[in-house]
């Protein structure tokens, strides 16, 4: 658990250190904060990461491209928004969505359930 | 003679060519002018109708006129009479137009159609049925009665009408016969030739159809007996027709018919020179059968009376004499082809066989051998037999060839013979004479005569004289004074001498009287003579004038045809003219016909109500009336417009009352196609116009709504593909607020899919329903390549099977923009108060986690809420749209307006409004700190804001730099606020840099303005 690598991708800085800090508090180790999808994009290539929690919107741009990444990759992901599921693009398709206001308990959750998961079965979570 | 493939009714024209004497056949437009042409030659060669007129080189042109004939046409007109002939000739003339005897030559020899037409003008056809009635009267009672006698069903009744035309004459006799027929027991059959040269006639006399006037000429009776009426004609039966044998057949050249009981040649021979007469009459005779019958025309003898017995002179009825022709030969062909083209070899009569004598006539021989000498005479005292001997009785005397029986018969016998025959004839008794003395080679023979008239009714005239030679019957006197008795006595011897004297002298005186006698009968003779040849005369002038009558005939039967087609024609028009009095009258409108004067001519009742007219005001000027039209005068200009330009005019003019009448004038013209004046026609139409004028009002009324309204309004076609569905439309009709509201220009008569490509199959589909099922709809749908949204109504219109949609719209692509804005805008807000709400939940999580002194976590949060609420409010002022970085500035740095500590200025550079949010907060963090520790900290500090904007429209780069304050010490812990400051920009593409001068913090900022990156992202937020 503690070794699973996060990548929160944020464009407001406040909410994404806020994401950060409780994963932290929450046990995890290694998380990093990125606020633009260009940043996104580039800490994707240049290291692993176990899961991967995205804002839906990244200062005004889709996160689409980001998730086309993640799905190439095989990566789980979590998308936060404040729009609901049906304003989200196609291709994020069942994957788990917190909306936001968010309770950082739901939070950690869904976190450690997509971490807790083998590696293996990582790139279909199942979320109850 | 209209020409019957022109005309409605081709009966008549037709029925009146077949009858062989209509001269020309013409369209009937171009009868008239052939008429006037016709009468202008007429007058040119009328001085040539008059026979004494004609001058020398004419009848030498003749000869020529009539050979071209018989080579064009084998017809041999050269002993037909001259004077008929050359009226002929000058019918021609004056139908071809031509006034020159010697220029017809020649069209008559370079047009074989001409000589063909001369050739048939030559034979005149006239005739009628039952023509001269007496004439067939005595046919009917006696002559046919007589000719069926002694006649049975094995026998045959032979008839030849000759010169039949246009058979009318055969009928009638085949008639009589049929009906003589149907009253015997047993009749003969009934044979009938008709013959004639007219090749045309016969044709008509084949076809047996005769116009409707026949019905003067034949009863009623027979009418329905022995015709079958068909369309106004009568058609003569079959079982009539079939007894009817017709041949072209030339009286003068051809094999005449034979054993004919009847001959009927009637108005012929008058044409033919008296020579061919005669040798016509001796065919007729070789023709006929014993007790045959000749018919001849009114104006014809018989002049061989020898042959032909006179049975009425007056209906010219003749009956065969049985005797032989005066010579036993067949009759002269006078003209036959063979004689005509010279070359042939001469006709080879075949002699007549010997044939075995019967026993009549070896009787007949030796009766004129052992018998008597005798001769016959016929009347006239022509000496026409003699029997073998009978030549000792007769000298003939120096002079010319005569028959004569007074001249040819011994003198001794003459005056005796004479006076024996006149007695014979008139008591019809037998006659004996005393014996004569006859001188024979110097012997004295006693000649007794006698004289036997013939018995027969027939052969009336003919006497038959017998010389009886009897020797031995002593002359009763003696001649040249030899005493035929001795006298004894001298005185009986003187007184003999004395006697004797006075006898010679008696016989002396005798002769003289004789001689008298016989020169006064010389005279008489010659004067006989004179009388006959002055009676000759006169029946050439008869039959000249039967001829002319003929011709008048002819010419008043042309006449009363052209009358009763005249009559006809008359009838026609005043039928016509009730019948267009009864439609003007009917159609009640009101017509006026003016002529090239403007003058009335005529008029329709009904015009009377436009103007004051009566029927007396005809031919007045139409200015002299007052009438009822608002102007008169235009009127009159336009009547005259039209007579001048010949353009129809139509005008709507306005009576006083407020009646409207729609005006034409037309140019009149008259068949000949000229312009004889004006018509005008006035039809009432003042409801009409009424009824115009409302609609007008109305229409323009809605025309004005219809083009001022905001909807558009089109009319449009739905186009339907072979599988009946909809695939396409058409604009019939649009209002000015279809431009507007479509941006479609000229679109009138084009199809949507031409003007709007890609335009959504929802529009054909729902058309194509409303245009099947005629159920209105009202609808909203996107017309994506328009651009634009509509909000619809559409009902179908016209008839259902026309697919025509009447569609009202509005374009509502604005409202709905709006609508979607707006409810972008509420999606919008959720999502900013969501994402506010995370914010403050952070802020809230972050300043707890820096400030566990809940006095100061209160403080500080409550500083950052205000920083964010300040920013919000400022950006809901600028609607949510942009912010200035000047205002965010204000808003976060200075307490009040003014702060002397305080210096901020830059050019304006605006921001969206998440980059001005994360401005604000890094603007507040870095004034807190400013205030609580850096150079605001203490009064002399300064602060100084710059920015600006060094690529225009691209980023905003600020510079914030303290001075003055307190000395610097960095941070040991990067708190919350150092890294919000340094971070928070990084998320909407800018970036922040701080670090500690002497003097005091510095802090550099990027951030990209709006409307740099933003713009294409906006954009794309507005399409929904």
């Amino acid at each position: 658990m503690k070794n699973c690598s996060v990548l929160i991708v944020e464009d407001e800085l406040l909410i994404g250190m806020d994401l950060v800090s409780t994963l932290q508090r929450a046990g995890f180790h290694h998380v990093e904060h990125a606020a633009t999808e260009q940043e996104a994009l580039v800490m994707l290539q240049q290291k692993s990461w176990d899961l991967v929690v995205a804002d839906a919107n990244l200062n005004g741009k889709s996160v689409e491209q980001v998730v086309t990444t993640l799905r190439e990759r095989g990566l789980p992901f979590v998308i936060v928004t404040g729009y609901g599921r049906e304003s989200l693009p196609e291709i994020v398709g069942d994957a788990p969505v917190l909306n936001k206001p968010y309770s950082h308990l739901q939070f950690v959750r869904i976190v450690q359930e997509l971490c807790s998961a083998t590696p293996e079965n990582l790139s279909s979570p199942e979320i109850s | 003679m209209q020409d019957p493939n022109e005309a409605e009714f081709d009966g008549m024209p037709q029925s009146a060519i077949t009858t062989g004497v209509v001269d020309r056949v013409l369209p009937i437009e171009e009868i008239a002018s052939t008429l006037v042409r016709l009468a202008e030659a007429g007058r040119a060669v009328s001085h040539v109708e008059k026979p004494a007129e004609y001058s020398q080189p004419e009848r030498l042109l003749l000869p020529k006129v009539l050979a071209i004939l018989r080579a064009r046409t084998e017809r041999d007109f050269s002993r037909y009479k001259v004077a008929t002939i050359l009226r002929r000739i000058a019918r021609r003339m004056q139908l071809a137009y031509i006034d020159d005897f010697a220029h017809y030559l020649d069209v008559l020899r370079d047009q074989p159609d001409e000589a063909r037409a001369l050739a048939d003008d030559l034979l005149i056809n006239v005739t009628s049925f039952f023509r001269d009635p007496e004439v067939f009267h005595k046919l009917e009672t006696e002559i046919i009665p007589k000719l069926f006698d002694g006649k049975s069903g094995s026998d045959s009744l032979r008839v030849w009408s000759v010169g039949c035309a246009t058979g009318e004459e055969a009928y009638s006799i085949a008639m009589l016969l049929m009906e003589e027929a149907a009253r015997r027991a047993d009749p003969p059959r009934l044979q009938i030739f008709a013959s004639d040269l007219h090749k045309r006639s016969l044709d008509g006399a084949r076809e047996g159809l005769y116009p409707g006037d026949i019905e003067t000429d034949v009863s009623a009776e027979r009418l329905q007996r022995f015709f079958h009426k068909e369309s106004g004609s009568y058609r003569i039966l079959k079982e009539v027709r079939d007894l009817v044998v017709f041949a072209p057949h030339n009286l003068l050249g051809d094999p005449p018919f034979s054993r004919l009981h009847l001959i009927t040649c009637r108005n012929l021979l008058i044409y033919l020179d008296r020579s061919v007469q005669r040798d016509v009459i001796d065919l007729f005779h070789y023709a006929l059968c014993p007790d045959g019958y000749l018919l001849l025309g009114s104006a014809e003898t018989v002049d061989a009376a020898e042959l032909f017995r006179t049975d009425n002179k007056k209906l010219c009825i003749y009956e065969k004499r049985n005797v032989p022709a005066p010579e036993p030969r067949l009759p002269v062909f006078p003209l036959t082809r063979l004689r005509v083209h010279g070359d042939a070899p001469a006709r080879v009569r075949s002699e007549p066989l010997p044939a075995a004598i019967p026993y009549s006539s070896l009787h007949q021989n030796l009766l004129e051998r052992y018998a008597p000498p005798s001769i016959l005479v016929g009347p006239e005292d022509k000496l026409v037999h003699l029997s073998d001997h009978a030549g000792r009785y007769l000298v003939h005397p120096g002079g010319e060839l005569t028959s004569s029986v007074m001249r040819l018969v011994r003198e001794e016998l003459r005056i005796e013979l004479q006076a024996l025959l006149q007695t014979a004839r008139d008591r019809r008794e037998a006659v004996d004479s005393t014996p004569i003395s006859v001188r024979f080679n110097g012997h004295s023979v006693p000649v007794t005569m006698h004289v036997r008239p013939a018995q027969d009714m027939q052969q009336d005239g003919f006497v038959l004289v017998i010389f009886d030679e009897n020797p031995s019957a002593a002359p009763q006197n003696t001649t040249n004074g030899r005493p035929a008795i001795s006298l004894g006595s001298g005185e009986a011897s003187q007184r003999v001498t004395e006697l004797e004297e006075e006898v010679s002298l008696a016989r002396q005186r005798l002769q003289i009287i004789i001689e008298e006698y016989e020169t006064s009968q010389e005279e008489m003779k010659a004067a006989n003579e004179e009388m006959q040849s002055t009676n000759e005369e006169l029946r050439s002038t008869m039959e000249e004038l039967e001829t002319s009558k003929e011709e008048l005939q002819s010419i008043n039967e042309e006449l009363q045809t052209v009358n009763q087609e005249n009559r006809h024609k008359v009838d026609e028009l005043s039928q016509l003219s009730s019948d267009l009095q009864n439609l003007l009258a009917a159609t009640d409108i009101a017509t006026l016909f003016l002529d090239r004067d403007l003058r009335i001519m005529r008029f329709t009742p009904r015009l009377s109500q436009i103007f004051n007219v009566r029927v007396t005001d005809r031919g007045r000027p139409i200015s002299d009336l007052t009438h009822r039209l608002n102007n008169q005068q235009e009127l009159q200009k336009d009547a005259q417009a039209v007579l001048d330009r010949l353009i129809p005019i139509e005008k709507e003019i306005c009576d006083e009352a407020g009646r409207w009448y729609l005006t034409r004038i037309l140019p009149y013209r008259s068949t000949e196609d000229r312009i004889e004046g004006v018509v005008v026609t006035f039809i009432e139409i003042t409801a009409r116009k009424e009824a115009e004028q409302a609609v007008q009002i109305s229409e323009s009324k809605y025309r004005a709504i219809f083009e001022a309204v905001d909807e558009g309004f089109c009319i449009i076609e739905v186009l339907f593909n072979d599988q009946r569905k909809p695939y396409d439309y058409r604009f019939l009709e649009m209002n000015p607020a279809f431009v507007k509201q479509t941006g479609l220009i000229d679109a009138q008569g084009k199809t949507v899919r031409t003007m709007v490509p890609g335009h959504e199959t929802f529009w054909y589909e729902t058309y194509g329903e409303i245009a099947r099922t005629g159920e209105p709809k009202r609808f909203e749908h996107r017309a994506e390549a328009l651009g634009r949204w509509f909000d619809v109504y559409a009902f179908r219109t016209g008839m259902p099977e026309e697919h025509r949609v009447a569609v009202v719209f509005k374009d509502v692509r604005e409202a709905k923009q709006a609508e979607e804005r707006q409810l972008l805008l509420m999606a919008e807000l959720n999502h900013r108060v969501k994402n506010t709400l995370a914010t403050v939940q952070s802020i809230a999580n972050q300043t707890l986690s820096s400030t566990p002194d809940p006095e100061a976590f209160a403080q500080n949060f409550q500083e950052r809420l205000h920083a964010l609420s300040r920013a919000h409010n400022m950006l809901t002022r600028r609607s949510w749209e942009s912010a200035d970085v000047s205002e965010i500035v204000h808003d976060q740095v200075y307490v009040q307006d003014k702060e002397e500590s305080i210096d901020s200025s830059g050019p304006f550079a605006p921001l969206s409004p998440q980059a001005a949010v994360a401005l604000s907060l890094v603007l507040h963090e870095l004034t807190t700190n400013a205030r609580k520790y850096g150079s605001l900290s203490i009064k002399e500090g300064r602060l100084r804001i710059k920015w600006s904007v060094p690529e225009v429209g691209k980023m905003l780069h600020l510079e914030w730099t303290e001075t003055g304050g307190p000395p610097v010490q960095a941070p040991e812990r990067r708190g919350f606020g150092t890294m919000l400051i340094e971070r928070s920009l990084h998320g909407v593409g800018g970036s922040a840099e701080t670090w500690f001068e002497p003097n005091g913090l510095v802090c550099h900022i990027n951030l990209p303005l709006a409307f740099a990156e933003m713009e294409p992202s906006k954009q794309r937020s507005v399409a929904p």
